[in-house]
């Protein structure tokens, strides 16, 4: 037998050995959670139905059932806080939204996670939580220095355009994170393609009252100036700050994009602007980084747009003001679970390198640095890599400021805001309007009260805070 | 040798309609109320792509593709097993306890009868959602969440007053000698109300428990709120997978499909009852 066919029967058999033995010897403590059943619950959204491709593979690796409840989006917080508040230990582990971390951990409806983590009986060796990016795994699920939950994928808000409608149009789009996408860009780019009578709107904007604190923030964060950032909201005081010239052009920038809008657009939400989208009849809309494959890239169920788009972050507003956002869904094991060995079990395997970079195939978006470098994530969302450094150096977690009363305050963004765009009022009465309803939630909360010196710190001025390493977490 | 063009009526045979316009509006009319429906299921047959096609496709390849999901991927028939149990069930017990009532309220003067009968009323004026959290707590400290058992007495209760209502009306309809000879002759009051007035009831309650049931079937807030994974109904189901942040339309229109198909077999079934029902009490004798 030659060199050769001795190597090639050699790495055969070694192959067979590796495939044949397991990718991580379960531990005692694992071992001993079969034949148990965790209930998950879950909004239907692609990034979850991904993971739920990987339910059987972890059933029958560690013999712990899997249930998912998936309920409407729309459903979700309603059905999640009253199982929460009731402590009815229905379900193992939630879906969180990075919005909401404050309110459930400050209620005490999650469970922290580092003393899991740190937990050699349930997580596995090379588990490594140091491979999150920082910032997402503390803009996700640290709140008051304690991690409670992890993320199974974090990205900014966009926008995505047909190249080809644009090509058609005479010019190309630009790169992400080109200077030259600017908010004045983006209007006369829609404005050049908009044409209504042959189905096609220059962009599919999501005006809903309930979606202002999504789909209009990161107009608000770019029409700062580099002297403004940090105050669009509040001071060092906490006083509200929004009644100001840039919160009412950010608003009047909003409202321009109507004129692209079909008359009865004032409750379309991501659901409407990304039909229409899809459909082929919208030149651009809004686009969240972890919907992309699910909403406009997946050639069997979106055939009139796949492969045709380009995916470009919010644009630049008139200072060179990019918005940093940070949006993340992660996983939070109940504090009234009776199974929360198991559902951590689970959690920790679901997201591992391994799991979260098999993931990427499917639609899941990635949080680890290991995720964003792997081939997998490079083939079949190609669109992923370009985010990597904004994710670490650029975007700000507290964007939606981590307060319990960051709920309300978005609320009150949407309704003034969305009654701006029915006409009921103008930009400047919605300006004052939401200051005073945003100091009337502050009052409430205890913000003003004379004296108080725990008030909690402003992270986002100085975002050392969630650049600590992952393991430095309580 | 030709055909003579006139025809011989007989004076005894029916008029007649000359009125074909009638018939025009009236095709016009189902037209205008079918056509979407028509439309949604068509889209349940279509692929992914074709259902979400901005220009409208009459014509298509079929694809089972959306009920593959529904069916296979997301084992939604037990969802409809689950709603199948609890509607008829919730359909049978308020329909039962509710005809007893309707029948003392319809029969018999005691004092405060008006005010029960308004009551019964009110119950049904209540906004879902301002009873969900207590009725939350109450299933919780009952062990009734995620039950089918708690959705039956749920929607039994809150169906009586509907049916209590609706059967109050069309008891009164029936004159009261009919019992009271058979009384005459014997009878219990129970008996004569088993033998003579429940008989001529009967198409009336097939249209109150037609109504009920799909009350039942399509009920949505409290099968979100208080089920999970185990006696979820249809309704839940079909929005948490037809409808996520974006919309699968060839989902949603399959997910219709299978939840009308048994209430439209179902009223065609008992067809000639409801209108038989709904028309009971339409002329005084």
């Amino acid at each position: 037998m030659n060199m050769v066919k001795l190597s090639a029967v050699t790495a055969a058999g070694l192959s067979l050995m590796l495939l044949a033995l397991p990718a991580h010897a379960q531990t005692e403590a694992q071992k001993a959670l079969a034949g148990k059943t965790v209930h998950f619950l879950a909004p239907s959204m692609p990034q979850f139905a991904a993971l739920a491709k990987f339910f059987p593979e972890f059933e029958e690796k560690y013999g712990i059932k899997v249930v998912v409840d998936e309920v409407p989006f729309e459903n979700y917080r309603q059905k999640s806080l009253v199982e929460m508040q009731q402590g009815t230990g229905t379900y193992d582990f939630f879906a969180v939204d990075v919005m909401w971390l404050a309110e459930y951990a400050a209620a005490g409806f999650l469970e922290p996670l580092m003393p899991y983590v740190k937990n050699a009986d349930l997580t596995d060796a090379d588990y490594d939580i140091d491979d999150f990016l920082p910032r997402v795994i503390s803009g996700t699920g640290v709140f008051n220095d304690t991690l409670y939950t992890l993320p199974i994928g974090a990205g900014p808000v966009g926008t995505t355009f047909r190249a080809d409608i644009a090509e058609k149009a005479g010019f190309k789009l630009p790169e992400r994170f080109s200077p030259e996408f600017t908010t004045k860009y983006m209007y006369d780019a829609a404005k050049k393609v908009n044409n209504p009578e042959s189905n096609m709107i220059g962009f599919a904007n999501i005006p809903g009252r309930w979606f202002w604190g999504v789909t209009y923030l990161p107009y608000l964060f770019a029409y700062q100036t580099p002297e403004t950032k940090g105050d669009e909201y509040v001071d060092k005081d906490w006083k509200i700050t929004i009644n100001n010239e840039r919160t009412v052009a950010s608003i009047d920038y909003f409202l321009s994009l109507k004129e692209f809008m079909p008359a009865d657009s004032a409750n379309w939400g991501i659901g409407e602007a990304t039909a229409v989208y899809q459909a082929g009849n919208a030149f651009g809309t809004w686009n969240y980084q972890d919907f992309v494959k699910g909403f406009f890239e997946d050639s069997e169920t979106q055939a009139k747009v796949a492969g045709k788009n380009v995916h470009l972050h919010t644009p630049a507003g008139p200072d060179g003001v990019i918005d940093p956002w940070f949006g993340a869904w992660s996983l939070g094991v109940s504090k009234d679970s009776k199974n929360k060995e198991a559902a951590w079990t689970f959690m920790q395997w679901v997201t591992s390198k391994d799991v979260q970079a098999r993931a990427t195939q499917y639609g899941a978006g990635p949080s680890r640095h290991s995720t964003y470098k792997s081939e997998t994530l490079a083939k079949y969302q190609p669109w992923w890599p370009g985010v990597y450094d904004f994710m670490l150096k650029e975007t700000n977690p507290d964007e939606r400021v981590r307060v319990p009363e960051w709920a309300e305050i978005s609320d009150v963004m949407g309704e003034e805001g969305n009654r701006v765009w029915i006409g009921e009022i103008d930009s400047k009465t919605a300006a004052a309007n939401m200051e005073k309803r945003m100091t009337d939630a502050m009052r409430k909360g205890g913000y003003y009260i004379p004296g108080r010196s725990d008030l909690p710190k402003q992270q986002w001025r100085d975002l050392t805070y969630y650049d600590r390493l992952p393991s430095e977490w309580n | 040798m030709k055909k003579p063009t006139y025809s011989i009526e007989s004076p005894a045979a029916p008029l007649v309609q000359r009125n074909w316009w009638v018939y025009v509006v009236l095709t016009l009319v189902c037209l205008v109320n079918f056509v979407p429906y028509l439309w949604v299921v068509m889209t349940g047959f279509m692929d992914g792509a074709s259902a979400s096609s901005a220009t409208p496709a009459w014509f298509f390849t079929p694809s089972l593709e959306a009920f593959h999901y529904l069916i296979v991927e997301k084992g939604i028939m037990k969802n409809f097993f689950n709603s199948v149990i609890v509607s008829l069930a919730s359909t049978f017990f308020s329909v039962t306890i509710g005809m007893f009532c309707a029948y003392a309220l319809a029969r018999y003067d005691f004092t405060g009868r008006d005010d029960v009968s308004f009551w019964v009323l009110t119950n049904r004026m209540m906004p879902p959602v301002a009873v969900l959290i207590p009725i939350f707590v109450t299933f919780q400290t009952a062990g009734l969440l995620d039950t089918l058992v708690g959705l039956v007495i749920l929607y039994t209760a809150m169906q009586l007053p509907f049916v209590v209502w609706m059967l109050t009306g069309y008891f009164r309809d029936i004159p009261r000698r009919y019992e009271e000879s058979a009384m005459v002759d014997g009878d219990t009051w129970f008996a004569a109300f088993r033998k003579v007035t429940l008989p001529l009831m009967m198409p009336s309650i097939t249209a109150t428990s037609i109504f009920v049931m799909i009350l039942s079937w399509n009920e949505f807030a409290f099968a979100t709120f208080l089920t999970s994974t185990q006696a979820k109904t249809m309704p839940p189901a079909i929005m948490a997978y037809s409808i996520g942040a974006d919309i699968r339309w060839n989902v949603l229109g399959a997910a219709v499909v299978l939840i009308t198909a048994p209430l439209i077999l179902f009223v065609l079934l008992l067809q000639r009852q409801l209108i038989s029902g709904l028309s009971q009490g339409t002329v005084r004798k």
